[in-house]
C-alpha cells in the first residue's frame, strides 16, 4: 500500500471539538497520511484510538480497564 | 655210712619189688628207650605243628588286636574331628545367622525408613495442596470482587466523563505517543 | 482463614502496578481461522516466532510470514477466536519462565504451573529458541553421568554433555531407562528436565508419581504437554525444556534432561506444516524436519571451564514402529545424536531387561567419560558377550558341544543374567564393579544357572552390610589393584559358601 492511499481511522467516544482535530490531524500528517476518517463509538467509553495501517494507537479508557483486568 | 647203707637197702628193696612184678631193669630201659623214642617221635611229628599252629593263632589275635586298637585310635580321631566340624558348623551358623539377621535389620529399617519418609511427603503435599486451596480461594474472591469493580467503573464512567476530561484524555494520550516515538 | 484485608491490599497492589505502556502496538486482523491455524492480514513489522496477543487474551506463535498475510498458529482458544478479530504484535519471542523455584513443579511449556500447588514466580525468563553454544565455548565431554543401569554403564556409557538416543519399540522399557537415570541422579547434582511431548495424561500422571515417590521431584522439573493440548504447545515443549536447562547449564551446573518423545513431536511438527500449507517431503514431514531435531539437540553441550563448565545432557526418546530403525526420523535422529541405546521388544519379551540390543547400542563419546576401574572390566564384556550370542544361535542346531563351548555358554547366559536389571533398582558404580568382576571369574561357574539374579542381590546385600569396609576401598577413577579383585572374589565366595552349600559344588557347567 502506498502511503498517499493511507487512511487513518481515529475512534472517539463523542464528536471531537476543533482542538482535537487539530491535534489529530497533525499527529497523523507526521506519521505521512493525509487523510482521516473518524468513527464516534461512545463503547470506547472515553480516550481515543488512531489506526493507521497496522499500527494502533490505543488511549482509550475500555482498554485501559481491559488491561487492567487482565493484569488481575 | 648208714645212710649210704640204708639207700642201698632202699634200692635193692626196690629192686626186690620189681622182680617180684616180673619187671627187669632191662624191660624198664627198654620201655624207657622206647618211651623217649615215642615222646621224639611225638614231638616231632605232633607237638611242633600243633605248637606252630598255636603260634600263628596267637600272632593272628596278636594282629586282630592291634587292628582293633587301630580301629579305636581312628575312631577316636574322627570323633574328634567330627566334634571340632561340629563347632565351627555351629560357630559359622551362628555368623550367617548374625549376617542375616543384620541384612534382614538393615532391610527392615531400610523399608521402615522409606516408609516414613512416604508418609511425610503425603502429609507435605497435602498440606501445601490445602495452602493451595485456600490460595485459590482467596485469587477467585479477588477475581470477582475486580470484575464487579470494573463493571462499575465501566457504568460510572461511560456516564459521568466530561468533556474537558475526555480532552484532556486524548491530549495526553496524543503527547505520550509523540514523545515515545521521537524519542 | 480467608483474609480480606489481604485480598484488598493484593488487589490495590496490582492496580498500582498496571502501566498504561502497551498503548500502541503493531496490529493486524484475522482473515482465517481453522484447526488452530490463523491467517492475519496486516501486521506487517511481525518478526519469525514471534509471540502474538490475540484480542481476548490468547496466544499466538508467527510462523509463516508471507507477502500481504502472517500464518500462525494459536496456543489457546482455538474455538474463541473470530473472523475479524484484531491481533497484535508483541515484539517478543515466546519465553520460558526460568529459575530455581520450577524444581519439584509440572510446568506447561510456556512455565504455568499444572500441578495445583500455585502460581510460579521466579521472574527470569528465556527465549525458547535459542542459538546453541559456539564450538569455542564447547568443552570435552569427561565426566560420566551414570545411570544406575548396568548394562548401560559397562558397554553404553553416557558422559555428561554428551546426546544419547534413546530408540525402540512401543512398550520396550524406553521411559524406563530415562526414569531410572533421573532416579539415579539423586545426590548427584545433576539437574534433571523430563519433557513430554504428546503423551496421554495417565502415562504421564504415572511417570510423575514415580518420580515423586523416589524423591526425585527435588531436583526435577516436569516439562508437559499431552496428547490433547495444542499442537503447538507440543511443538515448543522440547525447546522451553531446553531453555531451563540452558539457564541451569550457564550456571555452571550440570542438567540432564529427556525428551519423551521426538517421534511425537515431529508429528506434531507435521500436522502444523500441513495445516500451514507448507510443502510436505518424505512421509509427508516438512523439509527441515531435520533442522527442527538438530536445532535442538546441538543446544545439549559440555561448556568449556571458561563458561563455566556446565552441561546439557540429553535423553532423547524415539519410538519405531516394528523395529524399523531405517524410518525418517529415528535415522534423522540417529544421525545427530552421538550414539544410541536400541531397545528389542523381542529381548523385552523374553525377559532380559532392560531390553538393550548391545550389538547395534553405541556410545560414540562416552567411553573417555567412563570410570577407570569400570573401563578396565567391562572391556571384555562386548566380546564375551558377542561369542555368547553366536555359540547361542548355533547351539540351536543341537549338534553335540564339547566342555569348553558349554563353559562359554553358561557364562555367557548367567552374564545376561546378570545384566538383568530390575526397575528402579539402580546399582552404584562400586556394586557395578563387584558384579562385573565376579560375573567374569571362575567363580560364577559355581552359581547355579537359575540362581544368578539371587545371587547377584544377595551377594550385593551382604557386602553392603558385612563387607563395607570393602566396598569402601573400591576407588572407581583409579585401575582396580589384583589385590582388590582376589578380595572382592573372596568375599563373594565367603558368600557364595554361606548361601549355596552344596548346592554349588554339584553345579551344571
Amino acid at each position: 500500500m502506498a502511503k498517499e492511499q493511507l487512511v487513518a481511522k481515529v475512534v472517539v467516544s463523542e464528536k471531537p471539538d476543533d482542538d482535537i482535530l487539530r491535534m489529530v490531524a497533525e499527529f497523523v500528517k507526521k506519521r505521512g497520511c493525509y487523510k482521516t476518517e473518524y468513527i464516534i463509538d461512545p463503547d470506547i467509553l472515553g480516550g481515543i484510538v488512531i489506526r493507521i495501517g497496522d499500527k494502533v494507537y490505543d488511549g482509550s479508557v475500555r482498554s485501559r480497564l481491559e488491561t487492567i483486568r487482565q493484569s488481575i | 655210712m648208714f645212710e649210704f647203707t640204708s639207700e642201698s637197702m632202699l634200692l635193692s628193696a626196690f629192686s626186690d619189688m620189681l622182680d617180684e612184678m616180673g619187671i627187669t631193669w632191662s624191660s624198664i630201659l627198654l620201655h624207657l628207650i622206647a618211651l623217649v623214642i615215642l615222646t621224639v617221635g611225638l614231638y616231632l611229628l605232633l607237638f611242633k605243628p600243633v605248637k606252630k599252629m598255636i603260634r600263628e593263632r596267637q600272632e593272628k589275635v596278636k594282629k586282630i588286636e592291634k587292628e582293633n586298637a587301630e580301629l579305636n585310635e581312628e575312631v577316636k580321631a574322627l570323633k574328634n574331628s567330627s566334634e571340632k566340624v561340629l563347632a565351627d558348623a555351629k560357630k559359622e551358623a551362628a555368623a550367617i545367622h548374625e549376617s542375616v539377621v543384620k541384612v534382614a535389620n538393615q532391610k527392615a529399617s531400610d523399608i521402615v525408613g522409606e516408609a516414613k519418609a512416604k508418609a511425610k511427603a503425603m502429609i507435605d503435599r497435602t498440606e501445601t495442596e490445602m495452602d493451595e486451596e485456600r490460595k485459590k480461594l482467596q485469587a477467585d474472591v479477588e477475581k470477582q470482587i475486580a470484575d464487579v469493580s470494573l463493571v462499575v467503573a465501566e457504568k460510572v464512567i461511560g456516564r459521568d466523563i466530561s468533556k474537558a476530561d475526555n480532552h484532556r484524555l486524548i491530549e495526553e494520550s496524543l503527547k505520550e505517543w509523540s514523545e515515545k516515538e521521537n524519542g | 482463614m480467608l483474609d480480606l484485608n489481604d485480598i484488598g491490599r493484593g488487589l490495590k497492589e496490582k492496580i498500582s502496578r498496571v502501566s498504561g505502556d502497551n498503548s500502541q502496538r503493531s496490529t493486524g486482523r484475522i482473515v482465517y481461522s481453522g484447526d488452530g491455524i490463523i491467517k492475519i492480514a496486516g501486521l506487517s513489522d511481525v518478526q519469525y516466532n514471534e509471540l502474538l496477543d490475540v484480542r481476548g487474551g490468547y496466544h499466538a506463535l508467527a510462523l509463516n510470514l508471507e507477502h500481504d498475510s502472517v500464518g500462525a498458529v494459536l496456543f489457546s482458544g482455538e474455538d474463541r477466536v473470530r473472523f475479524g478479530d484484531y491481533v497484535y504484535s508483541t515484539g517478543k519471542a515466546v519465553e520460558m519462565k526460568v529459575g530455581e523455584e520450577m524444581l519439584g513443579r509440572i510446568v506447561d511449556p510456556l512455565g504455568e504451573a499444572l500441578d495445583g500447588l500455585g502460581e510460579i514466580v521466579t521472574g527470569k525468563s528465556r527465549p525458547v529458541e535459542f542459538p546453541a553454544p559456539a564450538i569455542m565455548d564447547r568443552g570435552k565431554v569427561d565426566k560420566p553421568l551414570q545411570t544406575g543401569i548396568l548394562a548401560i554403564d559397562s558397554m553404553i556409557p553416557i558422559g555428561r554433555g554428551q546426546r544419547e538416543l534413546i530408540i525402540g519399540d512401543r512398550q520396550t522399557g524406553k521411559t524406563a531407562i530415562a526414569v531410572d537415570t533421573i532416579l539415579n541422579q539423586k545426590g548427584e547434582n545433576v539437574i534433571c528436565i523430563y519433557v513430554s511431548i504428546g503423551q496421554k495424561a495417565s502415562s504421564l500422571a504415572k511417570t510423575v508419581n514415580t518420580l515423586r515417590s523416589g524423591g526425585a521431584m527435588d531436583y526435577t522439573c516436569v516439562v508437559c504437554s499431552t496428547a490433547d493440548d495444542a499442537v503447538p504447545l507440543q511443538y515448543i515443549a522440547p525447546y522451553s525444556g531446553c531453555a531451563l536447562a540452558e539457564y541451569f547449564m550457564y550456571q555452571g551446573k550440570d542438567v540432564l534432561i529427556v525428551y519423551d518423545d521426538l517421534s511425537k513431536h515431529a508429528v506434531a511438527y507435521r500436522a502444523m506444516s500441513l495445516l500451514l500449507k507448507r510443502p510436505a517431503g518424505r512421509e509427508a514431514y516438512p523439509g527441515d524436519v531435520f533442522y527442527l531435531h538438530s536445532r535442538l539437540l546441538e543446544r545439549a553441550a559440555k561448556l568449556s571451564e571458561e563458561k563455566g563448565g556446565g552441561s546439557i545432557t540429553a535423553l532423547p526418546i524415539v519410538e519405531t514402529l516394528a523395529g524399523d530403525i531405517s524410518a525418517y526420523i529415528p535415522t534423522n535422529v540417529i544421525s545427530i545424536t552421538d550414539g544410541q541405546i536400541y531397545l528389542e521388544s523381542e529381548l523385552f519379551n523374553s525377559g532380559v531387561r532392560p531390553a538393550v540390543n548391545v550389538g547395534l547400542s553405541v556410545s560414540r563419546v562416552g567411553g573417555s567419560a567412563q570410570r577407570k576401574a569400570i573401563r578396565q572390566i567391562s572391556g571384555q564384556l562386548r566380546i564375551n558377550l558377542a561369542q555368547y550370542r553366536e555359540l547361542a544361535i548355533f547351539m540351536q542346531f543341537g549338534s553335540d558341544l564339547d566342555s569348553q563351548t558349554q563353559k562359554t555358554l553358561s557364562r555367557g547366559a548367567k552374564l545376561t543374567d546378570t545384566l538383568k536389571q530390575r526397575q528402579y533398582l539402580n546399582y552404584s558404580v562400586k556394586e557395578m564393579i563387584v558384579l562385573l568382576v565376579v560375573s567374569q571369574s571362575d567363580l560364577i561357574d559355581g552359581v547355579p544357572a537359575k540362581k544368578v539374579t539371587e545371587f547377584n542381590d544377595g551377594l550385593l546385600d551382604y557386602l553392603r552390610i558385612n563387607r563395607s569396609d570393602l566396598l569402601g576401598r573400591i576407588d572407581p577413577d583409579a585401575a582396580l589393584t589384583d589385590e582388590l579383585k582376589a578380595d572382592i572374589l573372596a568375599a563373594a565366595g565367603e558368600y557364595m559358601n554361606m548361601t549355596l552349600g552344596d548346592e554349588g559344588g554339584s553345579a551344571d557347567v
